[in-house]
């Protein structure tokens, strides 16, 4: 039964999906990956496994968009056009090959494909701060986009301290820290509490334990986004963990689909795809 | 469908810090209770910190009350004659409902080779007796390598601390080996289930939470809407487990 203290865990189990409870994945990937075997890594592949869950919409930035910088984005484009009511973008943003005209021209061309940018500094052992970036926090903080940021506790790049530099100069931007900077739970609670754009992801953070609980302890689950890294880690796994925590159901709803249609509610194709997901029935 | 978990651990860890750490059997019995999970493998982590002799000896105690438990022994290499000797062991194991060996070698140090475990490796392969080896405590999977390849048929249990996609490590185990089972608690990756499923069939997948430091439900969860059959996700979700356990002969 998996947690017999919730109505809405127990019909996720019976089920493994509910109408009434969709869920917006904004943390995904797409495509083979050089360090590991990712079965499911095709966009029908994807779709199979977010339909099983009813994901209604998953916000990814291929491995190809982020690892191949001679490839671009073009895959990326292609994609959200074939299914544009089921994925949207975000433009990569890889630190030692910028272009920003060329990229901020991607923006301005392809509104209905990008939701904003991603960030993976930890790979390109480049800070976030780092003003080589700042046409990119610009764009996004002036255009109120979403930007998903690879954060990890220890990091020397993507930490909550290069965030916060970040966080104090551009209030308008949705900055969506990936994975929670991992394992400084406490620091990424206060954070978030200082800074109302700052929105905690759950991607590698639901294998832990009791985060989730802590997190919706301190801070709220208003401020939470759920992600799984798609095609990395089983949707149904972190469904399951949402639904194992010990929070309200209020709160998984939050997580699961509440805070993010908030979120995307910004940007002009979302009332008419959402409509058709039963609109504010739920 | 049954859930028989073959990773929980308990106790009370002097150096970790986790946000809510579960220090009794009591503790694991009640969340099970609040999953679902009928039954589970579970050691007590004084058997890394504090050592084999003294986490084994707390394990046994507890299982007293729970008969839906089977504990998991932590060997050290018999040459120092700190736990049971060999030719005592299975009786007490029998005894106190200990249905397979952990080794903690980071902790209790020493080194993970078929010759200084010669004996515990030639009585497992003889009675069937599972070694639940976590990469976690001190031992690669080249070590692991080792083993095997000097004890084919030894039963291993095998958990990757890791939540990498791995089956590039962990398949050629599977397929060169008969009696390795993997372990589900850090194999999370998606559609991972269902290919792994259509090319070496589902006997060989146990269900894992690595409870307290995961939740029981997410892997419950991944099992049970896999796409799969459904008599693969009964045996992987308890039946497998419960057979390795079947064929042990104490």
């Amino acid at each position: 039964m998996m947690n017999c203290n919730s109505q809405l865990a127990q019909r996720f189990w019976k089920y493994g999906r509910l109408e009434d409870c969709p869920v917006l994945d904004f943390h995904g990937h797409m495509g083979p990956l050089a360090g590991g075997y990712l079965p499911a890594c095709s966009p029908e592949d994807m779709l199979k496994i977010m339909d099983r869950a009813n994901v209604a919409m998953l916000c990814f930035c291929s491995h190809q968009a982020t690892m191949v910088p001679a490839a671009g984005t073009s895959g990326d484009i292609a994609v959200v056009q074939k299914y544009p009511e089921r994925f949207k973008a975000y433009h990569s943003v890889v630190s030692r090959h910028l272009d920003p005209e060329r990229d901020l021209a991607d923006m301005e061309q392809y509104p209905d494909v990008f939701v904003g940018f991603k960030f993976l500094a930890d790979y390109y052992k480049v800070p976030i701060s780092d003003k080589r970036h700042d046409p990119y926090w610009e764009y996004a903080d002036k255009h109120r986009l979403l930007v998903l940021v690879h954060t990890w506790g220890g990091s020397d790049y993507n930490c909550l301290r290069h965030a916060e530099e970040v966080l104090e100069r551009y209030p308008n931007l949705i900055f969506i820290a990936g994975h929670s900077f991992h394992g400084k739970w406490e620091g990424a609670v206060e954070l978030a509490a200082r800074y109302p754009n700052l929105y905690l992801e759950l991607t590698a953070v639901l294998d832990d334990r009791g985060v989730l609980d802590y997190f919706v302890d301190k801070l709220g689950s208003e401020r939470i986004l759920f992600g799984t890294d798609l095609p990395w880690f089983a949707t149904h796994h972190g469904i399951g963990a949402v639904m194992s925590a010990d929070i309200t159901d209020d709160d998984r709803r939050n997580i699961l689909y509440r805070n993010g249609k908030k979120l995307l509610e910004r940007f002009p194709w979302f009332e008419e795809f959402w409509n058709k997901y039963g609109g504010g029935a739920f | 469908m049954d859930f028989f978990d073959c990773h929980v651990s308990y106790g009370m860890d002097i150096a970790d810090s986790q946000l809510y750490p579960v220090h009794t059997i009591d503790r694991v019995h009640a969340e099970m209770k609040r999953a679902g999970v009928k039954n589970a493998v579970v050691w007590r982590i004084e058997s890394a910190g504090a050592g084999p002799p003294i986490g084994n000896a707390l394990l046994a105690e507890d299982l007293k009350k729970y008969d839906n438990m089977y504990g998991v022994w932590a060997l050290l290499p018999p040459h120092t004659h700190e736990i049971f000797e060999p030719d005592r062991m299975l009786d007490e194991m029998k005894k106190n409902r200990i249905i397979g060996w952990k080794l903690c070698p980071a902790a209790a140090r020493f080194m993970v080779r078929p010759f200084a475990l010669k004996p515990w490796l030639e009585l497992g392969v003889r009675h069937n007796i599972p070694f639940f080896i976590d990469t976690a405590h001190g031992t690669s999977l080249d070590a692991v390598a080792d083993l095997l390849e000097a004890y084919p048929e030894l039963t291993v249990v095998l958990t990757d601390a890791n939540v990498w996609p791995n089956d590039r490590n962990l398949r050629p185990f599977v397929a060169e080996f008969p009696n390795v089972y993997l372990d589900l608690s850090y194999c999370i990756t998606a559609g991972g289930l269902e290919s792994f499923v259509k090319e070496y069939g589902a006997s060989r997948l146990l269900y894992g939470s690595r409870f307290p430091y995961s939740y029981f439900g997410a892997n419950m969860m991944m099992i049970k809407h896999a796409d799969i059959d459904e008599e693969d996700k009964v045996s992987i979700a308890g039946g497998n487990m419960k057979r390795i356990i079947e064929v042990m002969n104490l």
